[in-house]
């Protein structure tokens, strides 16, 4: 401000200097208020915004039982969680996650060993979620399979 | 003429005018009034249908009326004419010729019925036509039809319902068996006591079915859907369904509650003691929309009070209440929240899904099983309460943004109180800098 | 010596501070001479000792405020386009994220929404203003001319700036806001060969982007600063019957007020957006047209115009009525600045203004 160019002319008695120094150092302050809620409003708006609180029940919808052949797997695109539905017997339907937790690559389903496979580095996954083959870590997540009027709905976590 | 004559007014006088033949253009004149009443005459006096006296049916010369009545209907539109039906000779110009040739006056209500089967279930005679030919099979196994078979003479036989000359389609709405009128049709003998003694049979039907939510389906929104008393008892066919039928009639609509019916104790129960199934509790012809409160009332017209089943039904019934209440709270939050104006668009479609939950708990409510209905009604309530308490969350926003305006107000005005302070103190050391 | 004073002494040596300095007072900051050959610290000086006839009192503050809105809704419109995406697949989307999302987003919405109304009618108030003051009287007719013209880009500014959220309610109000305002003879196809065409199609919302961001700010940027440069050249008017305005020096007057009337204008569109909030109705759909829809407020009488009469008269007469009003110094050009030496054009502005409320209301009316 341009406060500090103001020429000092003559010596201002002391009590002056004091009352002029406090209300210079008030409007400082309220001013320097202002200025630290404007930095403070648009740091935090710029900041990336946490997730919206999601509203939407975490459920996903597969599809009728009734179109869904033995022994056959569906890939379900979800956005909020991509996951592997393998349809073993009539009754067995097993949901997993289709992100490797190697890398988070997309996993693969491979009928004829029966294992869900990570085509990035070769992982391999069984049916239980165990890591059977590859450098992933840790195991897959299940997820829960419900059956509802015919249609399978799976939740996700 | 006056003028003419006047003009020749020195000739003879007025008074012998009346003894002298017309003059010439008074009879012109006269010539032509007769022309035209003779050819208005002749173009009318045949009656108003007088370009309609087909040159082969002179039998419409005398019977106009019946003409008339066979007008609109199907069978003159396929040139169905009189003698088809009745015999006689319809070229014949007299009386004695036109009912000569196996004529029939009219038919006996045995022989009414054989006369429209002798076309309507010939399939070859019915086939250019595409209708069906199960008719007088269907009407040999119904009420109706049992009844004709053994002698009786008042029930109803085709032409009760459909008429006898004029026969129009079903799906015209004049005709007395569309879907609308059906239950006046109807109604006309089985509403009837006089008609109905001895049958042994409500007579209160169509008003019970008028005030049931079917009849006011049908009758009032004119509902399509709505089923008419053919849907449930058939057309030609028409009987009651029986005892362990009631529930496969019902389900040919409430396909849903069928499946879930079939799959309580119920069904089993109901077929050995000869109950009647959906009609038990919710009425045959008096049906009235099904409440929440039914589970509290019905589930004791049988079963103990206080026992066990009874108990299963106030279960459910609290559930249904419990599901109910919750969405309708979470409903008036969010038109509440509509009114500041908040977007609501994601919760509506939220709410919406949690009413389909409790909707399709409905039907499945029909198996009995509490834990079923638990399962959707728990979803229903979940998602109503969450939608709830988002929106009180979403107001309370509101309130808490209002709170924060007032505080910034409140510090602005801080603001301009010092500024204006300091602005002051430096005026006035710039003026007592001038001064000094 | 001071660490900024060494500082501004080694950039004095490689930058005229000066120079760069003068650009605040060729934005109206303090608008009279400054030496460009002095030093930073005592042109500066100059520059806030000077006595200035006020700007920031009384009926001058009309202009003032309308630049402090201006910088504001430059502000908050440049948050908003850290989020904002300008595609239909996208538009509503990244809207919603700023409401609900973003930190503080829901206010720097609001407050960009209704500062764009407030600009709107403060320039329309400064207009009545100078009528009234007779301000436009020679050498300031510019100031008149600037000003009509700041009015118009604000309108489009607005238009341009509503449809960006592409929501249901903003996208039918911009529809028949482009059918007003292709209605204008020439500047009418003009325009709508710059949108690419009358209907909002998805290329639409990208040219409104532009239009909305860069063009149009631009332009009245540059309007601004001639306005600036021609009141550094002539003055500011004095109100009737004044000889001059009152003057006062940049500091402390001026600046304090410039800060208080930036505090009263921020509490003033808090308050509007807290409590008026814009409201929200779902996603464009170009294929419902929700009934009730209405061009936006400030187009209202022209609309009205346009209901009432065929489209070609209707565009002909707002074409004319825009050249009269950009013209009106040249035409009404009596030397006096007092409105009762004025009869005639008073008699005529009051009709006019009778005529544009009337008009709104026919406006509102047939838009139900």
């Amino acid at each position: 401000m341009a406060v500090d160019s103001m020429p000092d002319a003559e010596n201002q008695p002391v009590e002056d200097a004091s009352r002029r120094s406090f209300f210079s150092r008030l409007f400082q302050t309220v001013m320097g208020l202002w200025g630290v809620a404007f930095i403070t409003v648009v740091i935090s708006y710029i900041k990336a915004p946490r997730e919206s609180k999601g509203i939407d029940e975490k459920v996903s919808r597969v599809g009728p039982l009734s179109e869904f052949e033995i022994g056959t797997a569906r890939f379900i695109a979800d956005e909020r969680q991509p996951f592997w539905v393998i349809r073993n017997s009539s009754e067995e339907l097993i949901a997993l996650s289709a992100t490797c937790t190697h890398l988070r690559c997309i996993l693969q389903w491979d009928k004829g060993s029966g294992r869900l496979v990570c085509p990035c580095h070769a992982g391999a996954f069984d049916l239980n979620g165990n890591v059977v083959a590859g450098p992933p870590p840790g195991p897959l997540q299940t997820l829960k399979v419900d059956t509802r009027g015919g249609i399978v709905y799976v939740n996700l976590s | 003429m006056r003028s003419s004559e006047k003009k020749r007014d020195g000739e003879t006088g007025s008074s012998e005018s009346r003894t002298r033949p017309l003059a010439h253009s008074r009879r012109r004149l006269l010539l032509v009034i007769l022309f035209l009443s003779a050819a208005i005459g002749t173009v009318t006096a045949q009656g108003p249908f007088s370009n309609r006296v087909p040159p082969d049916n002179f039998c419409t010369v005398c019977h106009s009326d019946k003409q008339v009545e066979l007008q609109d209907s199907a069978h003159a539109r396929e040139g169905i004419k009189c003698a088809d039906c009745h015999g006689g000779d319809p070229k014949a110009q007299t009386v004695a010729g036109a009912h000569s040739n196996n004529f029939k006056r009219s038919f006996d209500r045995k022989q009414a019925v054989e006369l429209c089967a002798s076309c309507h279930s010939d399939q070859a005679k019915m086939k250019p036509y595409g209708i069906p030919t199960d008719q007088f099979a269907l009407y040999r196994i119904s009420g109706h039809g049992q009844k004709w078979m053994q002698g009786d003479t008042r029930v109803a036989v085709c032409g009760d319902c459909h008429g006898s000359h004029r026969i129009l389609p079903a799906a015209d709405p004049k005709s007395p068996v569309y879907h609308g009128n059906i239950p006046q049709t109807c109604g006309k003998c089985h509403a009837n006591a006089e008609t109905m003694k001895g049958y042994g049979l409500e007579t209160n039907i169509v008003e019970e079915y008028k005030s049931s939510v079917h009849g006011q389906g049908l009758l009032e929104r004119h509902n399509r859907q709505a089923p008419d008393c053919t849907r449930c008892h058939g057309t030609h066919g028409a009987a009651p369904p029986g005892a362990g039928n009631v529930a496969t009639v019902c389900g040919q609509c409430h396909t849903k509650t069928l499946e879930a019916f079939r799959n309580s104790p119920h069904k089993t129960v109901m077929a050995v003691g000869k109950q009647s199934e959906c009609a038990s509790c919710h009425g045959n012809h008096s049906i009235a929309q099904a409440s929440h409160e039914m589970w509290g009332t019905s589930c004791t017209n049988c079963h103990q009070n206080g026992s066990p089943e009874a108990d299963r039904g106030n279960k459910i019934q609290t559930l249904f209440l419990q599901a109910e209440t919750e969405l309708e709270k979470a409903r008036i939050a969010l038109d509440g929240a509509k009114r500041i104006p908040l977007d609501v668009s994601d919760y509506e479609t939220r709410l919406s899904d949690a009413r389909t939950y409790l909707v399709e708990a409905r039907p499945v409510s029909h198996n009995f099983s509490v834990d079923d209905v638990e399962d959707l009604t728990r979803r229903a309530r979940s998602i109503a309460l969450e939608v709830e308490s988002e929106v009180h969350q979403k107001l309370g926003v509101f309130r808490g943004r209002t709170i924060v305006l007032l505080l910034v107000l409140f510090y602005i005005l801080i603001s301009i109180g010092v500024v204006t302070g300091f602005r002051r103190r430096l005026e006035a050391k710039r003026d007592m800098k001038l001064e000094n | 010596m001071s660490t900024s004073r060494r500082l501004v002494g080694w950039l004095e040596e490689r930058l005229n501070l000066t120079e760069i300095f003068s650009f605040f007072t060729t934005f109206g900051l303090s608008y009279g001479e400054i030496d460009l050959n002095k030093p930073l610290a005592q042109a500066s000086r100059e520059a806030f000792t000077r006595e200035l006839p006020t700007y920031t009192r009384g009926p001058y503050i009309l202009g003032v405020l309308t630049f402090l809105v201006f910088i504001f809704q430059g502000i908050t419109g440049l948050l908003l386009a850290f989020y904002y995406q300008p595609s239909p697949t996208a538009a509503y989307e990244s809207t919603v994220l700023i409401i609900r999302d973003a930190n503080f987003g829901w206010y720097i919405h609001q407050m960009h929404y209704w500062g764009s109304n407030t600009l709107i009618a403060l320039l329309a108030l400064r207009l009545v203003r100078f009528f009234v003051h007779g301000v436009y009287k020679k050498p300031r007719e510019l100031f008149w001319v600037f000003g009509v013209t700041l009015f118009f880009l604000a309108t489009q500014q607005a238009l341009t700036g509503s449809l960006l959220p592409w929501d249901q309610r903003s996208y039918w109000s911009v529809t028949r806001g482009l059918e007003v305002i292709t209605t204008l003879p020439a500047i009418g196809s003009i325009l709508s060969f710059l949108v690419g065409g009358i209907e909002l199609l998805s290329g639409t919302l990208l040219r409104f982007y532009v239009l909305h961001v860069i063009f149009i700010p631009l332009a009245m940027v540059f309007f601004f600063y001639l306005h600036f440069a021609t009141v550094r050249k002539v003055g500011l008017s004095p109100l009737p019957g004044e000889k001059q305005a009152e003057a006062k020096p940049l500091y402390p007057d001026h600046l304090f007020q410039l800060v208080i009337l930036s505090l009263l204008l921020f509490g003033a569109i808090l308050t509007l957006g807290t409590l008026l909030p814009a409201s929200f109705s779902g996603k464009a759909d170009p294929f419902t047209s929700p009934p009730g829809t209405r061009p936006p407020w400030y187009l209202l009488p022209a609309y009205g115009l346009v209901e009432l009469l065929p489209h070609s008269i209707a565009g002909v007469i707002l074409l004319l009525v825009a050249l009269g009003l950009l013209t009106l110094p040249f035409i009404e050009r009596a030397p006096y600045q007092e409105l009762k030496k004025r009869p005639i054009f008073t008699g005529i502005a009051v009709v006019f203004c009778l005529l544009i409320l009337v008009l709104t209301f026919i406006g509102y009316r047939r838009g139900y």
